[in-house]
């Protein structure tokens, strides 16, 4: 498991998805899966920069861990409860210029993750993205009496 | 990932303009499309994009490409793609947007359209 803190500031959002995009890279990730860590991770990171502390500013804290569900990346921060899957889905078959601009990011993240899950722990709002695993190849059937 | 951005107005056709993106048009840069494209904006009505080399696109870039396709139309022009590489393809397919889209999938159907835009906006003689 790895963990960094960075100031939930958009200017810092960068860094923080290349070091996301580095520890998928580490846990053996392949390339294209790791542009879809590029792209959940700084939507998701833009989305509690934007609306997590207000004026006030706070910290996020990063996480990755390769666990039994794949590649999973957590982002906490202490701001107000925010669910960004709460947000509805902008609607995908309406003109494109009539839709809410801001619902794009969550569509994202949704699309390119396997699992996205969201809690509040703590006082924390904590976003989890799950990057599964391929399917092992199946075992060879044991040949029947 | 860094952005570059090459804007290279036609010769032969008036109004008409290709940008040429590469790297990664994201929260970071895509500020940077968006000023290069201001003055364009004033210039051209329609804009053809080249992203064989653009590796990445996110809600930040996009936002700059809708903003330039609505003032493109509003201007009777218009906006086209060109050599979207699949990360790219699969972004504007998740957010509905590929109808709306002009996508030119070969030379061939580019240079199909330049030669209509041209014979819409002939060249003054130089006689």
């Amino acid at each position: 498991m790895t963990q960094r803190r960075f100031p939930a500031v958009v200017p810092v959002v960068p860094e923080a998805v290349s070091w996301a995009v580095a520890q998928a890279d580490d846990a053996g990730l392949p390339e294209a899966r790791g542009l879809d860590v590029k792209l959940a991770v700084e939507e998701a990171l833009l989305n509690v920069c934007i609306h997590a502390y207000g004026t006030g500013g706070g910290d996020l804290t990063l996480r990755t861990e390769r666990t039994g569900e794949g590649f999973v990346v957590e982002i906490e921060d202490s701001g107000s409860p925010f669910d960004p899957l709460s947000v509805a889905a902008p609607d995908t078959s309406a003109p494109l210029e009539s839709r809410e601009v801001g619902g794009l990011g969550i569509l994202l993240v949704r699309r390119v993750t396997d699992l996205v899950r969201w809690r509040r722990e703590a006082g924390r709002n904590v976003l989890t993205l799950v990057f599964a695993s391929p399917q092992p190849p199946e075992e060879e059937a044991e040949a029947g009496p | 990932m860094a952005l570059s951005i090459d804007v290279q107005k036609s010769a032969d056709v008036r109004w008409t303009a290709r940008v040429v993106l590469a790297g990664s048009l994201d929260g970071a840069t895509a500020h940077l499309l968006e000023e290069a494209l201001k003055p364009l904006l004033d210039s051209v009505r329609h804009i053809v994009f080249d992203l064989a080399e653009l590796k990445f696109i996110s809600s930040a870039g996009i936002r700059v490409l809708l903003s330039a396709r609505k003032q493109l139309k509003a201007q009777d022009g218009s906006f086209a793609m060109k050599n979207l590489q699949p990360q790219i393809e699969k972004v504007f397919e998740i957010i509905g947007s590929l109808p709306g889209f002009q996508i030119f999938r070969s030379e061939q159907e580019l240079d199909s359209y330049l030669a209509a835009m041209q014979r819409k906006y002939a060249a003054p003689d130089p006689s």
